[in-house]
């Protein structure tokens, strides 16, 4: 029974990663894609990232979010960042759906451009700026010359 | 191309010895946070628009009208240009152009184009710092009487460079004022240090910690702007802005 229970979740997150391959992808293909999604009220947030030899250095900008209030689920090579935000944001002047939408929480998927070690990543946020730091999974080899 | 922009005074400016404020997407979208604030705090009105094929495609609504998103607004000796859509780089030649030729008839008493400096410590700055260029002894003399630091080297991209030069070679009294700056994130922390010089060029009082109680809501309001002025930059590569020029002065 647990093996089978086991195999079950394994199958479950086999899928739940393809689809968020899926997911990424598209939004790769569809760069024009909106930067809010009034169904699940929340908003893309502007994010950037420097790569060096060592890790990626991911920052966020999430103006009216507190540090308590920020999840962060590494992968490998994903990364998903949601933020609940103090206040909803009402666009009331907007010309369309949005101005009948409050929105409550940024989220965005990240595909991220190396494998990093998931259990070392690290964050600090100050200034509404959320700074991550994926350590790379780098396997070094000294390679001896014959 | 020059001939593919053109500036509509709805409303002829007639005054000479303007101040010319000119804030456009670019850096942290530090002048244009910046400029929009002078124009809502000074309550200017708007005088005319910029328009060309050259831009893409868009109009804007405001209260239902509908607006060329580069506009010019006015306040006593005061001019703002302002954009709301980032200029694209294959127009950055003729755009200073004809923006030369515009302000040269307005017989400027100084013009101030403000923007972004991207500095890559911007999350650990206590103290953000202004620095300015001038393009001649007056503007260099204001600079200097008003304690703002100098860009003695460094490399300087997009419109406000080749502004710059043609305001050199035309004896333009321009200023480049920037401010330490998020290179891909809106900061109105910057802009806010941008408003402080201001108000001492122009001896105008505009509120800084207005600005800054605001800073949340234009970071969140912004967003898509930045992202837009990013793609642009790209072409104009800000991030030289951080390299040292090669040769000895």
């Amino acid at each position: 029974m647990t093996e089978k229970k086991r195999l079950i979740d394994r199958m479950r997150d086999f899928f739940t990663d393809i689809e968020k391959d899926i997911f990424v992808a598209i939004g790769e293909m569809f760069e024009e894609r909106c930067s809010w999604d009034p169904e699940e009220c929340c908003l893309e947030p502007l994010t950037n990232y420097i790569e060096t030899e060592d890790e990626i250095i991911l920052t966020a900008d999430l103006p009216y979010v507190k540090k308590d209030n920020v999840d962060i689920h590494v992968t490998d090579d994903m990364i998903d960042l949601q933020a609940t935000l103090d206040q909803p944001v009402h666009f009331k002047q907007w010309g369309t759906l949005m101005r009948k939408t409050e929105f409550c929480k940024f989220h965005k998927h990240i595909k991220l451009p190396s494998i990093v070690d998931a259990e070392n990543v690290s964050a600090t946020f100050k200034g509404g700026i959320l700074e991550i730091h994926l350590p790379k999974k780098v396997t070094r080899l000294k390679i001896k010359i014959e | 191309m020059s001939e593919e922009i053109h500036i509509i005074e709805e409303e002829p400016i007639k005054i000479k010895g303007v101040n010319v404020i000119i804030g456009l997407p670019d850096v942290g979208l530090v002048g244009l946070i910046a400029t929009m604030h002078m124009i809502e705090t000074l309550k200017m009105k708007r005088v005319g628009y910029i328009e060309s094929k050259l831009f893409p495609p868009v109009i804007v609504l405001h209260n239902g009208e509908i607006q060329s998103p580069i506009k010019l607004y006015m306040k006593d000796e005061n001019i703002a240009i302002v954009s709301e859509i980032p200029i694209p780089s294959t127009a950055i030649y003729a755009l200073s152009e004809v923006l030369l030729q515009q302000i040269k008839k307005w017989d400027p008493n100084m013009v101030i184009m403000i923007h972004g400096i991207p500095v890559p410590n911007r999350l650990n700055l206590e103290k953000i710092t202004n620095y300015a260029i001038g393009t001649n002894d007056k503007t260099k003399e204001l600079i200097t009487n008003n304690e703002i630091e100098t860009m003695d080297t460094g490399v300087i991209v997009g419109l406000k460079a080749i502004f710059l030069w043609d305001s050199l070679k035309q004896n333009v009294p321009t200023i480049a004022l920037g401010a330490e700056s998020f290179l891909e994130y809106p900061d109105p922390g910057a802009a806010a240090s941008v408003v402080e010089a201001l108000n001492k060029f122009l001896k105008i009082d505009l509120d800084v910690e207005a600005l800054l109680n605001r800073a949340e809501e234009l970071r969140v309001r912004m967003r898509d702007l930045m992202k837009r002025t990013q793609e642009t930059m790209r072409g104009t590569q800000p991030v030289r802005e951080l390299e040292l020029p090669p040769m000895f002065g």
